[in-house]
């Protein structure tokens, strides 16, 4: 405590330095509620293919880490957000049992995170993932195994932003299922189309189901609009649906998709010319989603 | 027009989450269930009898009895569930062991036991056993 004291009294005396702002905010918070800084886990998914889900949590986990800690774990053996942080391609070979899915049977995912960018970290993935029900059955394991594999490092992030497959399926019911103190949160993609309007319910199902069984401090963060195309005649109506039906839960930023943002998947991030438009609709977002998190937590 | 019984069943009719969800509890119901009989024939077949009601725990290799936590456990997970913390209620570990009992002293545990829960036969005789063991100075008094 003594320490403590110290310390704010060395950031009064630089209080005009926004580093020590920084640090005085987050031990004022720590000491008022009693409790560490952890990870924030965010879970992007919809039982629909190609809405965004991948490209979403890559750019998030990138605009998230401008200024934070964050991991990204690749929950879907397609591997997309595997490729798009890494820009490989090859990822049976390159990430042979060195995925998450070994991370999950070690209990302990540390020697599987990869290193992406400063403040980025990657747990990849790759198409043996198929295999988790089946290792699940064999060796018992349940729904919190993810939670279990984190545990080591939930200290080391201020974010875990996982990617799911379009499924019903182990690989979604697991990121959901997975606990943190500082809040875990779904945000449930939408393409505009009406294989995605009704698969909204199912998702939002699945999320209920996983907080009433496993993971009671799930939230569903709210419904991102992701659209093909932004200017079909039905987006509007679709709007109004979502409103109408649940209430307050859309993000107000629409993504609308543009090549750019598609060509980050070749060009990457670093040195990208074309970079402020390709993540135009996404820093709103995350700014959105950045607040709602924030709201939502749980006080102490 | 669908019949007032064939609608019962319809809303009835479980949806693809629940039966995931369920399909899950079903498995975990059946894999402690095998792994429980796996253990009971293995002690059939060295004569051993045992409580059926114990379950097997994979990770110790033990049969872990059932046991009723003291106050202050009950005190400790209950502020954690009120703070909104996740918990999970952990059981105390059991070694199962056997041994031949004198069969007047068998007939009156049996018969306290058939009046209580599960586990209480396990309860009385570590009683038994540990209040004995403390009064011969062999283990401290707790």
């Amino acid at each position: 405590m003594i320490c403590f004291i110290i310390l704010l009294v060395i950031v009064d005396k630089y209080g005009d330095n926004n580093c020590f702002i920084n640090v005085k905010m987050k031990l004022s918070i720590s000491i008022k509620w009693g409790v560490k800084m952890t990870a924030k886990i965010v879970t992007f998914g919809i039982s629909k293919g190609g809405c965004s889900k991948s490209v979403s949590s890559g750019v998030t986990s990138y605009l998230l880490s401008k200024e934070e800690r964050v991991l990204a774990i690749d929950m879907d053996g397609q591997g997309n957000l595997t490729s798009f942080l890494t820009n490989e391609y090859d990822i049976c070979n390159v990430f042979e049992e060195k995925t998450i899915l070994e991370a999950i049977q070690d209990k302990d995912v540390r020697k599987y995170i990869i290193k992406i960018s400063e403040n980025l970290d990657l747990v990849p993935s790759n198409d043996f993932l198929a295999t988790l029900p089946r290792m699940m059955y064999r060796q018992g394991i349940k729904f919190d195994a993810l939670q279990v594999a984190l545990e080591p490092v939930m200290e080391d992030y201020d974010w875990i932003i996982i990617d799911t497959p379009p499924a019903l399926s182990e690989h979604t019911v697991m990121p959901l299922s997975t606990y943190s103190k500082a809040g875990s949160f779904a945000v449930v993609m939408f393409d505009g189309s009406m294989f995605a309007y009704y698969a909204i319910p199912k998702f939002l199902e699945i999320i209920e189901a996983s907080k009433e069984r496993y993971n009671p401090s799930l939230k569903t963060a709210g419904i991102l609009f992701s659209l093909i195309d932004s200017r079909a005649k039905e987006n509007e109506v679709m709007e109004e649906s979502i409103e109408e039906e649940y209430p307050g839960l859309r993000f107000q930023t629409i993504i609308k998709r543009k090549a750019a943002t598609r060509r980050l998947a070749i060009s990457g991030f670093e040195e990208n010319p074309e970079l402020t438009n390709a993540l135009e609709y996404y820093i709103p977002f995350v700014e959105e989603l950045k607040k709602r998190a924030k709201q939502e937590q749980p006080q102490g | 027009m669908p019949s007032k019984n064939s609608l019962k069943d319809k809303i009835k009719k479980p949806n693809a989450t629940q039966t995931f969800f369920n399909s899950y509890e079903e498995k975990l119901e059946e894999t402690e269930k095998k792994q429980n009989d796996d253990i009971v024939e293995e002690f059939k077949d060295k004569n051993v009898v045992i409580d059926e009601n114990e379950t097997y725990d994979n990770d110790t290799n033990v049969v872990n009895d059932v046991v009723v936590n003291n106050e202050d456990e009950d005190d400790d997970y209950l502020r954690m569930l009120a703070s909104g913390n996740k918990v999970k209620k952990v059981k105390k570990k059991k070694v199962f062991t056997s041994f031949y009992m004198d069969p007047d002293l068998a007939v009156e545990v049996d018969n306290i036991a058939s009046r209580g829960e599960k586990g209480d036969k396990s309860k009385l005789i570590n009683k038994a056993i540990r209040n004995l063991l403390e009064q011969y100075g062999v283990i401290e008094r707790k």
